[in-house]
C-alpha cells in the first residue's frame, strides 16, 4: 500500500512537469501566435482583419491551393516510389538493398535545400543535364515551379514511406499471404487483398509525415519553386519584406497551416483505428509489464499517453510537433530567424526519426511508442 | 483410389537435407499423418505438396495429375494453419468466402457454401465477427472452414492444434476427425504429439532426420516399431543395452544387460552380439502371472498416480526403468525404497541392433 501511494506521487509529478511543459512551451507561445493574428496590425485591438484578407484574397488563397496541391502531389509519388522498394527490399533477396535503404535514409538527413539546389545545378537554366539534353536536341521543361518542388520533395521524402512500410512488411504474419495463395489468390492479388491492408496503418503513417514534411517546406520551394508561393514561402515574405512586414498576417498563415496539418492527423488517427490490426495480428507478440514498467514511468515525449499507439501514430506527432510549434513559436518572438529555423527543424526530425525507425524495426510491433498524444490523459497507465 | 502419390521427393536449404528419398501414397479419403520431432522435415513435406516449396528430386501427384510445376495458387489444396492465419481485416464470413471469391462463383453458391462450411464447424451465427472477437479455438475452426469451403482435393493441416489448451485440444481432434470422415476428402496431418496422431489417424508416417521411418496403421506403429527410434518416439518405453548371448531354445536367447539377465526372442538377432532391449512400461506382468523368465526386481525411486494407471521408477542393475500397473488397488503402491518385483514377457521384447536402431525379428514379421 505504502509503495502504491509512492508511485502515485511520482506519476502526480511526472504528470504535473508534463503539463508545465506543454503549457510553457507549446501553448503560451501558440497562444501569443494565436493573438497576432487577431490583432489589427495599427491599432492592436482585436480583429478578424487577417482573416478576411487570407480568405478574401487571391493572392493567399492561391498559395493555400498550391500548398495543398504540393503536399498531396508529394504525398503521391513519394507512395509510387516509396511502396516498391520497400516491397522488394523486404520480400526479395536484392544485393545492395542495404546500401538503397542507407542511401534513402542519408537523402532523408540532408537539409531539403540541398536536394533542391541539386535539382537546379542538374535541370536549372544551365544545369548540365539540360545543356547535355540540348546539345542532342530536346527540351526538357522547366524545373522552376511545381513540377520541381514536387520531384525534388517526393525524392528527398519517400524514405519515410519505404522505411515505415518495410518495418512492417517485416513484422506481418508470413503465414496471412500463404493462406491467400494456399485459397487460390495469385501474388497480385494477395498483395492488394491481405497484404496492403495489413500494412495500411503504417501507410498512411509514412503518408502523413510526408504530407507534413511537404506541406512546411521552406528550402525547397524557396529555393526551386520560382513565382510559385506556398504557405511557409509566404509565410516568410510576410515576415521579411522590407515594405510592410506584416506578423500578424504570417501568423494567421501558420495557424492556417497548424489547422490542415490538425486536419489530416485526425484523419490518419481515425483511418487506423478503424483498420488496427496490423499490430493485432493473431500471433501478437505479447507486451510483457515489468517491474521497472509498472513502478516508474517511462518518460516518452512531453506527455504520457494511457493507450499504446500504433508506432506510426506515436512517431509523426513529435514530428509534427518539432515542423509545426517550434517554428511558429518562435516566428512570433524572432521573425527573423525563420528560415535558418525551419531548416534546423527539419534536420532534427529527420534525424528523430531515422533513430526512432531504427529502434523500432530491432524491438518490434508492440511496444508503446515513445510521443505525444493531443488525447493525452490526465492520470497515467496502470 | 490413390489421392497423393509421392515418389522419391528430396528437398535441400542449402547444405540441409530437410527431406531425403519420400515415397508415399495416400489413399482418397484417407486422414494420414506425418509424425515427427520438430525439424525432422514433416512440415517441409506437407509445405511441399501445397507447392510453398519446390522439391529438387522426384514427383508428386494429386489425384492423378503431376503438379510438380502447378503453383500453389493453382493446387486447389486447403491448409490450416499452425497460427491459424485467419485474415485479420475480415469478418468470419469474408474469410470463409475468400477463397470461392477467388473462383468467381456466383453469389449464391458462395453463400451456400459458406453457410455449409460454417455449419459444419460449428460456427453459425458468427458471420459478422472479426477475428479478434474469437477464442483461439473458433479462429481455428474459421481456419478449418476456410479450407473446407473451397472444397479442396486435399485436406492440409501444419500442427493446427498446438496452440490450443489441452481440453480444447481433444475437442478439436475429433471434431476434425469426424468433418474429414463426413466430406471424405483426403487429409494430410502434420504433428509431433503421438497421443494426438494415434488417436486421429487412419495411418501415420513418422519422419526423422528427413526420412520416412515407418509408415502404417496406429496399431502397427505402437506394437511393431521397425528401429529404435520409431520405438522411443511413438509411446513411453524402457531402452537398455544389452550384449547377446547364447541360444535358450525354444526361439529364446540370453541377453545381458550387466547383472541383469533377459530371455529374448531370438529370431532375426543371428550374427547379432549388441543391441537394445526396450520393452514398455504397460508390458510388465507379477511375478505371479510370469512362467517364471525374466523376473526382475527393482529399488522403487518414485511414483507417480495417474488415476487409471500408477508409473513407477524404478532403479536395477544401474539403469532405471518405468514400469506402468493398470486399475491401482490401495496397496498396489509402495512407499519409495521398496523392492518391487515383476516380470518382462519374453514376447514383449523388442530387439534393436545397437549400430543401426534396427529391429531385429523374424522375417515373416515385415
Amino acid at each position: 500500500m505504502n509503495l502504491r501511494g509512492k508511485r502515485a506521487d511520482v506519476w502526480h509529478l511526472v504528470t504535473f512537469i508534463g503539463f508545465a511543459i506543454v503549457i510553457v512551451f507549446l501553448i503560451y507561445p501558440l497562444f501569443d501566435v494565436f493573438q497576432y493574428s487577431f490583432k489589427n496590425k495599427e491599432t492592436g485591438e482585436l480583429s478578424l482583419a487577417n482573416w478576411k484578407e487570407f480568405f478574401g484574397r487571391a493572392y493567399y488563397m492561391r498559395a493555400f491551393g498550391h500548398s495543398m496541391f504540393i503536399a498531396l502531389a508529394t504525398t503521391f509519388f513519394s507512395m509510387v516510389l516509396g511502396i516498391p522498394l520497400a516491397f522488394f527490399t523486404t520480400r526479395y533477396k536484392i544485393k545492395g538493398s542495404n546500401l538503397l535503404t542507407t542511401l534513402s535514409v542519408l537523402a532523408l538527413l540532408s537539409p531539403t535545400f540541398i536536394g533542391a539546389y541539386s535539382w537546379i545545378t542538374m535541370l536549372g537554366r544551365n544545369g548540365f543535364l539540360r545543356n547535355l539534353f540540348s546539345s542532342i536536341g530536346i527540351t526538357l521543361p522547366p524545373i522552376y515551379g511545381a513540377l520541381g518542388i514536387i520531384l525534388a520533395d517526393s525524392l528527398q521524402y519517400y524514405p519515410f514511406i519505404s522505411l515505415m512500410l518495410a518495418g512492417s512488411l517485416m513484422t506481418i504474419d508470413r503465414s496471412l499471404e500463404e493462406a491467400s495463395e494456399n485459397l487460390g489468390a495469385r501474388a497480385t492479388k494477395t498483395f492488394f487483398s491481405v497484404t496492403m491492408p495489413l500494412v495500411l496503418p503504417s501507410l498512411t503513417g509514412g503518408a502523413l509525415i510526408v504530407f507534413m514534411m511537404s506541406l512546411s517546406n521552406f528550402g525547397t520551394p524557396m529555393i526551386i519553386g520560382g513565382n510559385y508561393l506556398v504557405l511557409p514561402t509566404l509565410a516568410y515574405n510576410m515576415f521579411t519584406s522590407e515594405v510592410g512586414e506584416s506578423p500578424g498576417m504570417a501568423s494567421t498563415v501558420s495557424i492556417i497551416l497548424m489547422l490542415c496539418a490538425a486536419v489530416v492527423i485526425v484523419l490518419q488517427t481515425w483511418a487506423s483505428s478503424r483498420r488496427k490490426y496490423a499490430s493485432m495480428l493473431v500471433n501478437r507478440p505479447v507486451v510483457k509489464k515489468t517491474q521497472g514498467s509498472q513502478g516508474f514511468p517511462r518518460p516518452s515525449g512531453l506527455l504520457l499517453h494511457r493507450r499504446p499507439l500504433h508506432p506510426a501514430v506515436g512517431s509523426h506527432r513529435i514530428l509534427f510537433l518539432q515542423e509545426y510549434f517550434g517554428p511558429g513559436v518562435q516566428a512570433g518572438v524572432q521573425p527573423g530567424q525563420l528560415q535558418a529555423d525551419f531548416l534546423r527543424c527539419a534536420q532534427d526530425g529527420g534525424q528523430q526519426l531515422y533513430l526512432f525507425l531504427r529502434g523500432r524495426t530491432s524491438h518490434r510491433a508492440g511496444r508503446n511508442a515513445p510521443g505525444l498524444c493531443h488525447r493525452a490523459q490526465a492520470k497515467p497507465g496502470g | 483410389m490413390t489421392s497423393i502419390k509421392i515418389t522419391g521427393v528430396e528437398k535441400r536449404f542449402g547444405e540441409l537435407l530437410a527431406l531425403s528419398d519420400i515415397n508415399l501414397a495416400i489413399e482418397k479419403g484417407e486422414f494420414f499423418t506425418l509424425l515427427g520431432p520438430s525439424g525432422c522435415g514433416k512440415t517441409t513435406l506437407l509445405r511441399t505438396i501445397a507447392g510453398f516449396y519446390r522439391q529438387d528430386k522426384g514427383d508428386i501427384w494429386l489425384g492423378g495429375e503431376l503438379i510438380n510445376d502447378v503453383p500453389a495458387y493453382l493446387r486447389n489444396t486447403g491448409m490450416v494453419f499452425q497460427n491459424y492465419a485467419v485474415f485479420p481485416h475480415m469478418t468470419v464470413y469474408e474469410n470463409v468466402a475468400y477463397g470461392l471469391k477467388v473462383r468467381k462463383l456466383p453469389a449464391q453458391e458462395i453463400e451456400k457454401r459458406v453457410k455449409g462450411a460454417l455449419r459444419n464447424v460449428h460456427l453459425e451465427g458468427y458471420e459478422a465477427r472479426t477475428p479478434d472477437k474469437l477464442s483461439g479455438g473458433q479462429q481455428q475452426r474459421v481456419g478449418l472452414a476456410r479450407a473446407m469451403a473451397i472444397e479442396p482435393r486435399v485436406l492440409l493441416f501444419d500442427e493446427p492444434l498446438s496452440n490450443l489448451d489441452a481440453k480444447l485440444r481433444v475437442e478439436m481432434r475429433d471434431e476434425i476427425r469426424a468433418v474429414q470422415k463426413a466430406l471424405g476428402i483426403t487429409a494430410v496431418y502434420v504433428t509431433h504429439d503421438q497421443e494426438e496422431a494415434l488417436v486421429i489417424s487412419d495411418r501415420i508416417a513418422v519422419v526423422n532426420f528427413g526420412k520416412i521411418q515407418q509408415v502404417g496403421p496406429p496399431w502397427e506403429i505402437y506394437k511393431n516399431p521397425v528401429n529404435l527410434f520409431v520405438a522411443t518416439f511413438v509411446g513411453k518405453i524402457n531402452a537398455l543395452d544389452v550384449v547377446l548371448g547364447e541360444d535358450l531354445g525354444s526361439g529364446l536367447r540370453r541377453a545381458q544387460a550387466g547383472s541383469l539377465r533377459f530371455a529374448v526372442p531370438s529370431a532375426g538377432t543371428e550374427g547379432c552380439s549388441d543391441a537394445v532391449l526396450a520393452f514398455r512400461p504397460e508390458e510388465v506382468v507379477e511375478t505371479a502371472d510370469a512362467a517364471g523368465v525374466n523376473r526382475l526386481s527393482g529399488t522403487l525411486v518414485s511414483t507417480a498416480f495417474l488415476g487409471t494407471v500408477v508409473s513407477m521408477e524404478l532403479e536395477l542393475g544401474g539403469s532405471t526403468i518405468v514400469i506402468e500397473r493398470h486399475r491401482p488397488k490401495k496397496g498396489d503402491i509402495p512407499a519409495t525404497g521398496n523392492r518391487v518385483e515383476f516380470a518382462v514377457p519374453p514376447e514383449s521384447c523388442f530387439i534393436f541392433d545397437k549400430r543401426t536402431g534396427a529391429r531385429l525379428r523374424a522375417e515373416e514379421g515385415r
